[in-house]
């Protein structure tokens, strides 16, 4: 297994998420990542290549696109119920900790150890440990931060940091032909992009597992990897977003690979949590344990056709909590050619020749629910 | 027991049992007999003037024998025995007394009016004072107007006047008069009379402080009483196949004896939560926003109350059973049902909004058991747990549907995980889902020769947005009634100008309820026809209080609702500034409120007392508001309601747009008026956030700006004390990411400051000295002097 790091051009910009250009998430699925990959794949090796090595590319795992602060690597927070509500804590309310959304990679060791006392001391770490209301990191992480971050306050509750900031910027739509400007559903002749903006000190990563020993496959695929740092993501360069400065492929950090290394004592937990999006097999479902839904589809980028939409298909999200032996699927859903007017586009030479992918075979971490008697 | 249908005497003798409080505080000689004698006889008097005829004469004759015999302490069987457990285990709400019967002043009973209970909520330790100096209700009817706040220690009606209303209209009470309409009676006359009052017996205080309502008492002890009469067992009959646990004459002997029984679970509370909330009003295109959003909305709304009643209807249990519905939840008061049912309940709901919406509205439910005991104020004043009594299993049912949405669709997920829809383009205009595959859709018309297709379901959206419209401006509601929708017709291809007709039961998103679950075509859960408020505020029965306020623009051909781009063009008049505003206001530690304001007398009456007053303001007095009020700008009045256009309003928040000029101006009257409904308890407070955007904004970004506004709000702390952790934080007013606190900040108000001084020494003494400042420099002073200065430059330009 590895990490792949990105570092963003300095003042690069990102758009994640599907359909409505004005709408933006926090996290660039590992769905999407995988499309990715696999478009820089078929750039560089040509689609034959990729239809010969498509079954190996299909059993990759990937996380989705997290961030990192530093050496501080912060992971989703787990779909549990004990992340939502409280035991009679006092002076700490449930929105509190609802709010929270990540978890530091030390932080969630700790609290697979028992070190992080999440039922008894809740509110010393949202007061201490907790970025912005919703990262936890570990106690031995505070002081980098104070440090990275120039904080001065005690309680990192006080500090406001700006790891992620979001920007809304207006667009003209134009004919290039008629060299006007053109309205876009009925908005007028404006329409708004909603970005995000990382801080200096902030990069994403994410995990990826070859689940394979063909050396020559494995070289293609970080090449694949490689090529974002020209391709770039969560972006279109003709409006300047999704430019990495560099892309780098490392072996896994110290944590992760205490948590993930095969010979782990932590491989005997019995659940696992998702670092990216899940689609269950069908021998996967008794797996499945606490979780969040979350709805793909968009539009196919391919170089054979015009833009289309793909099929729906419902997936876990990151964080939700499966059993130990759940492995997840890779699903097509490019559309069906079953309507008149689809046959009609067929006509005007826009058919689409090759499958859709998605990718639902996400890293899994190890979880430990039974420590506060919750679980089945 | 022969023709007597017993369930319905039960029903209205429980409603009505302590119909003869009102009666007799009214009375010349109210000393003269018990209550009880006083409502037997009252009702014995209507009964003969055609008051219910369509109830046959034993039902009747059983009413009056549970209205007579309810504090009978030798009856301890049968329907009597159990309305009468009911009223004991619903006066398990009462306070006693608090101070030296010497030095407190007792008034005669019908001069002890109803304290608020806002006066009593996160107040702590009752104190001697607290009934003498709170505020409390005057005896007027319900009213969505600011007719029933109240600022008054001493209010001045009595109860001959509010009972000589009451006398008039029970007159029309003759004929097929349903459950609810005498509900409504009930909570129309009773919700300010007291339940209990004080009075002085050798030499100390008995009774109870008058803060609960006649109308909450008799509503909860309705509840209990079907509960137990469900699960009543006479000769080894069962009356319901769902009631986990049962009762004999036994049981209730024991019970009144206060032997065994007090802490077995037999009952359930039943809550229901229904997420996805913000994804299905929202998700959808500017262009069409005014024409459908509030039917999104208000569908997510009415769905609340759809379930709450689906699930009584299948439980057999009256409306009164309902403790609240709004903001997307409901709770529930039930005989003890097993978790089995409650999951067939919540698949059954979940598999027709799948069929309808997929995975965009799910409703999760959930039920923990509630014993008799819990029912009581806790009597263990030493416990370290913050959350008492009715209010702890609030707490925990919540808590169990959370767990619960984590689990969503668990009995479906074999199937759940394939693909969907076909990678069509062809796609509704508004939520963008594709069309089915035989689906024709509706044509939306934007103007006479323009069109684009929907779907059925936002078709459903668009046409429940102007049958709402309709209702308003004919202040009814009638279901079955078909109204045109001019901007609709069935298919793309048909350009004629035919309007295409629906009712609100023909809607789509309402007909495949109905087709179902069959609620509204059940009189015990839904009449035929409401009327809303009248413009004073008066409620009309058979009443229902919807929160509907649209802005109407009338000209030669139709009335419509303004758009966007007419309410911008409304502020560009006004300021220059072609700007719509978008409002958030949302109660601030709303759970807090619920689980530890009421302290260890949180019982079952003050929990839906609270969040059914908290619901009234936001569901009935807002849109009274907007409708009826004015805003000033540059010496001139305008309407509200021709600026704004209310999305939603209930539970605790409530989500305006509008002209933006029109929406800051509300925002502050809102706060306000709240500030007054919660009798100035510095404790209960309500943030808001707002944004002004261009007309053609998107509106979901825009809604998520102004909750983002919200928050920083939410966030906001003028003072903190760390090793007390004592602040003042929250409620404050958020606007261009600047939030400003209401009472420090923004406005001054002094009658709120009177009880605000107190709040503010128990934080920080120093900090009573800022009402001097506050009074000198606020938000609502500057303004106000900005516009005089420049008249003043205005003039002087003039003049030169």
């Amino acid at each position: 297994m590895k990490m792949v790091v990105l570092k963003p051009k300095i003042n690069s910009k990102f758009h994640f998420g599907e359909g409505s250009l004005e709408r933006n998430s926090k996290i660039f699925h590992s769905n999407s990542l995988f499309s990715a990959i696999v478009n820089n794949y078929i750039k560089l090796y040509g689609r034959e290549d990729l239809e010969k090595n498509i079954e190996k590319i299909k059993n990759i795992r990937l996380s989705s696109l997290l961030y990192k602060i530093k050496n501080i690597y912060l992971i989703p927070k787990p779909e549990h119920p004990e992340f939502y509500k409280l035991k009679g804590n006092p002076g700490i309310k449930p929105k509190d900790i609802k709010k929270i959304q990540f978890f530091s990679i030390k932080a969630y060791k700790e609290l697979l150890d028992n070190e992080l006392d999440w039922k008894n001391k809740i509110k010393h770490i949202v007061d201490y440990q907790t970025i912005n209301k919703s990262i936890v990191i570990s106690e031995k992480e505070i002081e980098e931060i104070k440090r990275i971050f120039g904080i001065k306050a005690e309680k990192l509750k006080h500090a406001k940091i700006s790891l992620i900031s979001k920007h809304l910027e207006q667009k003209v739509a134009i004919d290039r032909l008629k060299d006007i400007t053109l309205e876009k559903d009925d908005k007028g002749q404006l329409y708004n992009i909603e970005f995000i903006k990382l801080n200096e000190n902030v990069e994403f990563y994410f995990l990826i597992d070859y689940n394979n020993e063909d050396k020559e496959f494995i070289k293609k695929l970080e090449a694949s990897i490689k090529l974002i740092e020209d391709e770039g993501l969560g972006g279109k360069r003709s409006i300047g977003a999704g430019f990495f400065e560099k892309v780098e492929i490392v072996d896994l950090p110290e944590d992760f690979n205490e948590i993930l290394d095969e010979n782990s004592k932590y491989n005997n937990l019995e659940y696992k949590m998702l670092l990216g999006v899940g689609i269950p097999n069908k021998d996967d479902i008794k797996n499945i344990e606490y979780y969040k839904l979350i709805e793909i589809g968009g539009y196919i980028y391919s170089l054979e056709c015009l833009t289309k939409p793909k099929r729906n298909i419902l997936a876990l999200t990151e964080g939700s909590i499966v059993k130990n032996d759940f492995i997840g699927d890779v699903k097509d859903i490019s559309p069906q050619n079953d309507d008149d007017e689809q046959n009609k586009n067929n006509e005007n030479n826009n058919k689409l020749n090759h499958k859709v992918y998605t990718h639902g075979k996400p890293i899994l971490l190890p979880f430990n629910p039974k420590r506060d008697n919750y679980g089945s | 027991m022969g023709n007597c249908n017993e369930y319905t005497a039960l029903k209205i003798g429980a409603l009505l049992h302590d119909i003869g409080k009102f009666i007799q505080r009214a009375s010349d000689k109210p000393k003269s007999k018990g209550h009880d004698k006083f409502g037997y006889e009252f009702l014995k008097e209507k009964f003969k003037n055609g008051f219910l005829n369509h109830l046959d004469e034993k039902t009747k004759d059983k009413i009056l024998e549970i209205v007579k015999e309810h504090h009978n302490q030798k009856i301890k069987d049968d329907l009597i025995g159990i309305v009468r457990l009911a009223d004991w285990l619903s006066s398990g709400e009462r306070r006693e007394p608090k101070g030296d019967p010497e030095n407190v002043e007792v008034l005669n009973t019908e001069e002890q009016k109803l304290l608020s209970i806002f006066e009593t909520v996160c107040i702590g330790e009752l104190t001697e004072n607290l009934y003498k100096n709170g505020f409390k209700y005057s005896l007027k009817p319900l009213n969505v107007s600011d007719a029933i706040f109240t600022d008054k220690p001493y209010p001045n009606e009595n109860y001959k006047e509010l009972f000589s209303k009451f006398e008039d209209e029970i007159k029309d009470f003759k004929g097929d008069v349903s459950f609810e309409e005498l509900y409504q009676l009930m909570q129309k006359y009773t919700w300010c009379i007291p339940s209990v009052t004080m009075w002085k017996k050798a030499g100390s205080l008995k009774g109870g402080l008058p803060d609960v309502s006649l109308f909450d008492h008799s509503k909860t002890t309705c509840a209990i009483a079907c509960c137990l009469y469900q699960m009543y067992v006479k000769e080894n009959k069962k009356k319901n196949k769902y009631a986990k646990e049962y009762i004999d004459d036994k049981t209730l002997e024991k019970l009144f004896n206060n032997d065994n029984g007090w802490n077995k679970e037999i009952f359930s509370l039943i809550h229901g939560d229904l997420s996805g909330i913000q994804d299905f009003v929202f998700t959808i295109t500017t262009k069409y926003a005014t024409k459908s959003l509030k039917g999104r909305s208000f569908y997510l709304d009415f769905l609340t109350e759809y379930f709450a009643k689906y699930i009584c209807k299948e439980l057999n249990l009256p409306i009164t059973n309902i403790l609240f519905y709004g903001g997307g939840h409901f709770y529930i008061l039930s005989y003890k049902v097993d978790e089995n049912l409650i999951n067939k309940l919540e698949k059954e709901i979940n598999e027709v909004l799948f069929n309808m919406f997929r995975t965009k509205i799910y409703i999760t439910i959930a039920e923990v058991g509630v014993t008799p005991n819990d029912f009581k104020k806790s009597e263990d004043k030493e416990s370290k747990e913050k959350t008492w009594g009715f209010a702890k299993k609030w707490k925990e049912v919540s808590e169990k549907t959370v767990e619960k949405k984590l689990r969503r669709f668990e009995y479906k997920l074999e199937g759940l995980f394939e693909p969907y829809n076909r990678g069509s383009e062809n796609r509704c205009v508004i939520c963008r889902n594709e069309f089915d595959k035989n689906e024709k859709g509706y044509a939306i018309r934007e103007n006479e020769s323009k069109s684009e297709r929907i779907c059925d379901y936002c078709a459903s959206f668009v046409a429940l947005t102007d049958i709402l419209k309709n209702f308003q401006m004919e202040k009814t509601i009638k279901f079955n009634k078909a109204y045109p929708i001019i901007h609709l017709t069935k298919n793309k291809d048909n350009l004629s100008l035919q309007r295409e007709e629906f009712s609100f039961l023909t809607v789509k998103a309402i007909e495949k309820l109905e087709s179902k679950f069959r609620v509204l075509s059940d009189e015990n859960y839904f009449l035929k026809e409401y009327k809303l408020p009248h413009d004073s505020g008066e409620l009309i029965i058979p009443y229902k209080i919807w929160a509907i306020a649209f802005p109407i623009i009338e000209n030669e051909t139709e009335k419509r609702i303004l758009d966007f781009d007419g309410l911008a063009e409304k502020a560009f008049e006004r300021t220059g500034t072609r700007k719509i505003g978008i409002l958030k206001m949302d109660v601030d530690n709303l759970g807090e409120i619920f689980t530890t304001g009421l302290g260890n007398d949180a019982t079952i009456s003050r929990m839906s007392t609270l969040s059914s007053m908290l619901t009234l303001f936001f569901t009935g007095y807002i849109p009274h508001l907007i409708k009826n009020e004015e805003f000033e700008v540059n010496g001139k009045k305008y309407k509200f309601k021709d600026n704004i256009y209310l999305v939603y309003a209930g539970g605790d928040d409530t989500l305006i747009v509008g002209a933006w000029d029109a929406v800051w101006e509300l925002a502050k009257r809102i706060r306000g008026d709240f500030k007054k409904f919660v009798c100035y308890n510095p404790y209960i407070t309500l943030s808001a956030g707002i944004v002004f955007v261009n007309p053609k904004f998107e509106f979901k970004k825009a809604v998520n700006m102004a909750e983002e506004e919200l928050e920083n709000g939410k966030n906001y702390i003028i003072y903190e004390d760390e090793e007390t952790e004592k602040k003042v934080d929250k409620n404050a007013l958020t606007v261009f990411n600047c939030p400003m606190n209401w009472d420090l900040e923004v406005e001054y108000n002094e009658y709120c400051w009177t009880k605000l001084k107190s709040y503010l020494e128990g934080i920080n003494k120093e900090m009573v000295e800022l009402e001097s400042l506050v009074k000198k420099f606020n938000e609502d002073d500057l303004e106000k002097n900005l516009k005089k200065q420049l008249k003043r430059q205005i003039r002087k330009e003039s003049y030169i």
